[in-house]
């Protein structure tokens, strides 16, 4: 039998037994120049087929919008000269730009605020996904130890479970996030309150990206040590808040070291639009920090300021300046804990399976 | 077993030491030790829990032992080298359920390249009128177990693991199975390893014997040595205990019925004494020492891991 390894076209075409001419209809010669998967990434592929079509469908449905609502979006704005928008609620708007700042907000506002949403809540997706269906379910219905007794190790099995997310993560969810970022950048920040740098701050920029990869290795080790479909998703669940946590501490402990603003009397917790408060708190003589001090109802202020024997408040955030620089921090940070679990679920499988 | 496939130089698996323990069971295997020759049809019968499964799982590559070690042509079960020549059809069969038995076939090419051979695959499952783009799912039990078989010969393998492969398929089809299963094997002097309750089912396909209980090698060797060490006895006898002829015997297994009494032993020299001596079947040997398990275990020299192995395994 040597027509087998033909996936070569070009190579073999005259062996025509029955068995090599299923298997070169099977290899599809469609698309010639196309890159086709192989080995364990080819099964991984075949396994989830139809998810797989469905993301593409999605992802190429919602390029499509992002980039049609860039376009719309700006237009729009020229054509209603809200490119520095007044206050809704403030007495300087005209009654016509309200008119369309209310209409801009509600049409095109709501779509990109639903693209948000979606890639908020991707990495959850992803997480659950590679940690029920593609690797704990193998293990709970046994069909791992088919994969494991053809010529491939577990090691390689899991390599393959992890490399076909990781790929669609990098390319579908960085076209994505380019893409929102993109569209979100041609709207002033006071046309949209509901869309500050700060508010959106997980769903635009590298982060989406890092997240997702976050999900899938994380998902990767959980399906592993659960080795249930529905118990492993639960797991993945709460593992995904305490780390979306764990990061979000990090990040708040100074990644990026952010603005401090001291003050005699209290600040307010909203700033100009686009400052993203951290923390509040006193300042007492000997220089330390009471961050939000438990004053009770009632107590002013100022009487809360002597009750700690403090000096002042202190204000910290982060300008609007600050975006690019923390984006990059927390996806780096988010991206390096990606690594780990996914290490840590390829040692374990080393260890635990022969 | 003809000239041709008889590789005496070669040996398929080797065990010494070969320990393993479950959480909550305890010891599942414990101290085996053994040597399978290569081009051999290996009988693996015991009782149900005795370890069967869990020593095929260790060949397989799908476990790690927790004492002592097995070999696999030489090298451990999970060796690069030593992987892609061993197949295994577990005792559910899993196979993945939204295939069509031509994705089924080209997983076996994607994942064994190389080796894979889609004439053989294709050859077993046309013989049970399976067709190509039928779905795994919608399979029966034995259409199930038929594409299962050909996905593990499909990868042309030097040894064939089989934990009860047959049990859900009917006489008539487990007889073509198995004929079409030992022709393939034959024909690739393919070393092969079946577990299996039915005795009958070993009977003439098997020509050696692998017997675990309690999770210890009980009997191992050619069928043909191991029944020609034992012989069994009937004849009348009234007496208490065992006859005083036996006494320079081994006796596996001795039972009354009313005046009939009946033997194994394994003999050293002629029976004396006014009995009927014959040779066992493979069917009846098993299941004496089934009945019997204090009975001692026989290692046939054949079956002996070889003492260079032995001593690599203590050192370490």
């Amino acid at each position: 039998m040597t027509a087998v390894t033909g996936h070569h076209h070009e190579q073999r075409t005259t062996t025509g037994s029955p068995a090599a001419e299923t298997m070169r209809q099977q290899e599809g010669e469609r698309w010639p120049w196309l890159p086709r998967p192989r080995g364990a990434a080819w099964l991984v592929l075949r396994q989830h087929r139809t998810t797989a079509w469905i993301a593409l469908g999605l992802l190429a449905a919602l390029l499509v919008e992002l980039v049609w609502l860039r376009f719309t979006m700006a237009g729009y704005i020229d054509r209603h000269g809200l490119r520095d928008a007044c206050d809704v609620s403030g007495a300087d708007c005209a009654v016509e730009r309200m008119a369309a700042v209310e209409h801009f907000r509600s049409v095109y506002g709501d779509l990109l605020h639903y693209s948000g949403l979606f890639l908020g809540y991707l990495p959850l997706l992803a997480g659950l996904f590679v940690a029920g269906p593609m690797v704990a379910r193998e293990l709970e219905t046994g069909t791992y130890r088919m994969a494991w007794t053809q010529a491939v190790s577990p090691a390689r099995w899991l390599a393959a479970k992890l490399a076909v997310p990781v790929v669609a993560v990098l390319g579908g969810v960085s076209l994505l996030t380019a893409a929102r970022t993109w569209a979100w950048s041609v709207v002033p920040a006071s046309l949209l309150p509901g869309e500050r740098w700060h508010s959106v701050f997980d769903t635009i920029g590298p982060l989406p990206v890092a997240r997702c990869l976050l999900a899938v290795a994380a998902g990767a080790l959980v399906g592993l040590l659960v080795r249930r479909t529905v118990g492993a998703m639960a797991v993945t669940l709460v593992a995904s808040g305490v780390l979306e946590w764990l990061i979000g501490t990090l990040r708040d402990s100074g990644l990026v070291a952010p603005v401090t603003e001291l003050s005699k009397d209290m600040p307010g917790l909203i700033l100009g639009p686009g400052d993203w408060v951290v923390e509040r708190g006193l300042i007492t003589p000997d220089g330390g920090r009471v961050p939000e001090p438990g004053c009770k109802v009632g107590i002013t202020p100022e009487q809360c300021v002597t009750q700690h024997d403090a000096l002042g408040w202190y204000l910290d955030y982060h300008p609007a300046s600050h975006l690019w620089e923390l984006q990059w921090a927390e996806a780096g940070l988010t991206a390096a804990a990606a690594v780990a679990l996914a290490a840590a679920a390829l040692a374990y499988v080393r260890r635990a399976y022969p | 077993m003809t000239d041709l496939t008889f590789l005496p130089d070669r040996t398929a698996l080797e065990a010494v030491g070969l320990g393993v323990k479950y959480r909550r069971r305890g010891w599942a295997l414990r101290d085996c030790a053994f040597r399978l020759p290569a081009g051999r049809v290996c009988a693996l019968v015991g009782p149900n829990g005795a370890g069967k499964s869990t020593l095929l799982a260790l060949a397989a590559g799908l476990r790690r032992p927790d004492a002592g070690r097995l070999r696999v042509f030489g090298g451990e079960p999970a060796d690069p080298g030593v992987r892609p020549r061993v197949a295994y059809v577990g005792q559910d069969k899993p196979l993945y359920p939204s295939f069509t038995v031509a994705d089924t076939f080209r997983m076996g090419h994607e994942l064994n390249p190389g080796r894979w051979d889609q004439g053989v695959a294709e050859r077993l499952v046309r013989a049970g009128d399976i067709p190509l783009d039928a779905r795994v799912g919608t399979l029966s039990g034995g259409q199930r177990t038929r594409v299962a078989l050909a996905l593990a010969l499909g990868k042309r393998p030097g040894l064939l693991l089989l934990d009860e492969p047959m049990s859900d398929l009917d006489p008539l089809v487990r007889h073509e199975m198995m004929a079409a299963l030992m022709a393939e094997a034959a024909e690739r002097a393919t070393t092969v390893v079946l577990a299996s309750h039915v005795l009958t089912e070993l009977e003439g396909a098997c020509d050696y014997l692998l017997m675990v209980a309690d999770g210890r090698v009980r009997l191992a060797g050619e069928v043909e040595d191991l029944l020609s060490a034992h012989r069994l006895v009937m004849g009348r006898y009234e007496g208490e205990g065992v006859p005083r002829e036996f006494a320079t015997h081994q006796v596996v297994e001795a039972r009354a019925r009313g005046r009939q009494f009946t033997a194994l032993l394994r003999t050293d020299g002629p029976v004396a004494g006014d009995w009927q001596v014959s040779e066992p079947s493979l069917e009846e040997m098993v299941l004496a020492h089934l009945r019997a398990p204090a009975a001692p275990a026989l290692i046939a020299p054949s079956a002996e891991p070889r003492p260079g192995f032995r001593r690599e395994v203590e050192a370490a």
